[in-house]
């Protein structure tokens, strides 16, 4: 229970956060978070790679993303 | 009005087409009541489901978008000559405008070297046979019986292949030889002006196994894109076809009781909140669920019984449980530097086994003041505990073992390290090549101690990989 309870804090925190007038940019003040580097979707490829190795080689899986099952493992 | 662009670079085209929609947004806005709330030409968000489209969505031009393939070649290898794979995958992505995106991915994974079977070193040496063997003989030659799962008791001898493993050494199967095809998709298309769909699938085909899965979520953008709430569910099914069958859990590895292939099935949720912060800082949180149920088990990872001396008397397959709930929860940052970025993420993993995890995990993109060439270390934190039926070896158990146990290391307690360094050089906006070394290195965490004779050895070695990726991003 005392899980669950930590779980949901940092979900309540930034729904908390995203309500607050003090966070959250305009439209065109996104030109830092449009970066390349600042997106997730390139490195996708590495993050893809490393979690095989990961996945193949500890118990624990998921992270940013679905759980993943264990194949492809020797 | 669509504004057709000439076949220039496709850099100097994305910035014409923003700087058109830029100004039609900002005219756009011009028109607005001061008091409107409604948000015009609102960019997109960062997340993980829909990044970085360009902010322009309202003024719709006519953009050549390129595909963006990323390719590379992986190449792994443990120590001590252990398994070692070479993996080319390449991915590609396609923005076909109005929040429609595609994503593919193939890979090839060649896999050799050797695998440990599970068993522990032992003061003498150990003979065992590939998983393709059938029957087993003794050390004289003469045939043992081999009882199948109906009882029929025959004493044929076909099929094996023994290794033996000198005194001392953890037994390692060297016969590991395989292949793993893995294709993936997955498509996003908008449901509305603030809400999105994406629905995928994987296939895994390879020597001993086969994999099915689709998965799908939903993401809805709050407070002008700086909230992205996403809930998404996926489920996948497993056949398992092991080399020389599917042994049956818990039985003498010397009767070499097999079953056909077996199967398993999985399903899980997901829940997500992508924040932005600030002009510089996103944050991430992610909670996911999952069940496995059906044939869990390692099919190829033995149980050594040692009696009170430290003597191996015989081995047992390892038997698991037939279910598993696992849970995580996932909180990443980035901050965006004046020549970088810097990431770091938390996660905590817990499972109906007893396994428990933690990990952290932090990167950090340098680039030079040309912006062509970036350097990125990274380094890995990761403990877990065992789980509860883990144990090394068995003491004066009776095959067929009646409760659940496993040797299999991934199961056990340990601490990992990873240390890498990524670098990369951009040729032009289109083209990227990249360079990454990452070297793992987990130790044993476990503390019992073994009997007799065996104190001394070392039972619980742990595992220095090295991994290099060669990389190619190109816009086609």
């Amino acid at each position: 229970m005392r899980s669950r309870v930590l779980f949901l804090v940092p979900i309540a925190v930034l729904l908390a956060a995203a309500g607050c007038t003090s966070i959250g940019v305009k439209p065109w003040q996104r030109d830092l978070l449009s970066r390349e580097e600042m997106s997730t979707r390139s490195e996708s490829l590495d993050r893809k790679l490393d979690q095989h190795v990961y996945v193949c080689k500890e118990a624990a899986s998921g992270g940013s993303g679905f759980i993943q099952g264990e194949y492809g493992c020797p | 009005m669509p504004v057709t662009l000439p076949p220039a670079g496709s850099a100097r085209r994305r910035l014409i087409a923003a700087s058109c929609a830029l100004l039609g947004a900002t005219a756009a806005r011009a028109q607005q009541p001061a008091d409107s709330t409604k948000p015009v030409a609102s960019g997109t968000s960062v997340s993980n489901a829909a990044s970085v489209p360009a902010p322009v969505e309202d003024a719709t031009p006519t953009v050549d978008r390129p595909w963006i393939l990323d390719s590379a070649i992986a190449y792994y290898r443990e120590n001590d000559g252990r398994v070692s794979s070479v993996e080319p995958v390449i991915s590609a992505h396609h923005d076909f405008g109005d929040e429609r995106l595609l994503d593919v991915s193939a890979s090839f994974d060649v896999l050799s070297g050797g695998s440990p079977n599970g068993a522990i070193p032992s003061r003498q040496p150990q003979t065992f046979v590939t998983p393709s063997g059938i029957a087993l003989k003794s050390p004289a030659g003469n045939p043992i019986t081999y009882t199948n799962t109906s009882g029929k008791t025959t004493s044929a001898l076909y099929k094996f292949s023994p290794y033996t493993v000198p005194a001392g050494t953890l037994p390692v199967d060297d016969s590991l030889h395989g292949h793993r095809i893995g294709l993936t998709g997955n498509y996003q298309r908008p449901l509305s002006q603030d809400s999105r769909l994406s629905y995928g699938g994987s296939v895994v085909d390879q020597s001993d196994l086969f994999s099915i899965g689709a998965n799908g979520k939903y993401s809805r953008d709050f407070f002008e894109q700086n909230t992205t709430v996403s809930a998404g569910v996926n489920g996948q099914l497993e056949s398992v076809k092991p080399t020389g069958g599917t042994p049956l859990p818990g039985t003498d590895y010397l009767l070499f009781q097999k079953l056909k292939s077996k199967s398993n099935h999985d399903f899980g949720a997901l829940l997500g909140v992508h924040q932005v912060i600030s002009r510089r800082w996103w944050s991430e949180f992610d909670l996911a669920i999952d069940k496995q149920l059906g044939y869990l088990n390692d099919p190829y990872d033995i149980i050594s019984i040692a009696n009170s001396a430290g003597s191996i008397s015989d081995y047992v397959f390892e038997r698991r449980p037939d279910d598993r709930s696992r849970r995580s929860a996932f909180l990443e940052n980035r901050y965006a530097l004046d020549r970088g970025m810097v990431d770091v993420s938390l996660r905590h993993t817990s499972d109906s086994w007893g396994v428990n995890s933690n990990t952290a995990e932090v990167r950090f993109r340098y680039w030079n003041p040309q912006r062509d060439r970036y350097l990125e270390p990274s380094f890995r934190w990761y403990k877990q505990s065992a789980a509860d039926f883990y144990t090394p070896f068995l003491t004066n158990a009776t095959a067929p073992i009646a409760g659940y146990a496993s040797s299999d290391q991934r199961l056990s307690a340990f601490h990992a390290l990873t240390f890498g360094v990524k670098y990369g050089v951009k040729l032009d906006d289109d083209r990227e090549f990249s360079v990454r070394v990452e070297e793992y290195r987990q130790t044993s965490d476990n503390r019992q101690t073994p009997p007799g004779v065996l104190q001394g050895l070392d039972l619980y070695p742990g595992i220095n990989a090295i991994f290099v990726q060669f990389g190619w991003r190109f816009a086609e």
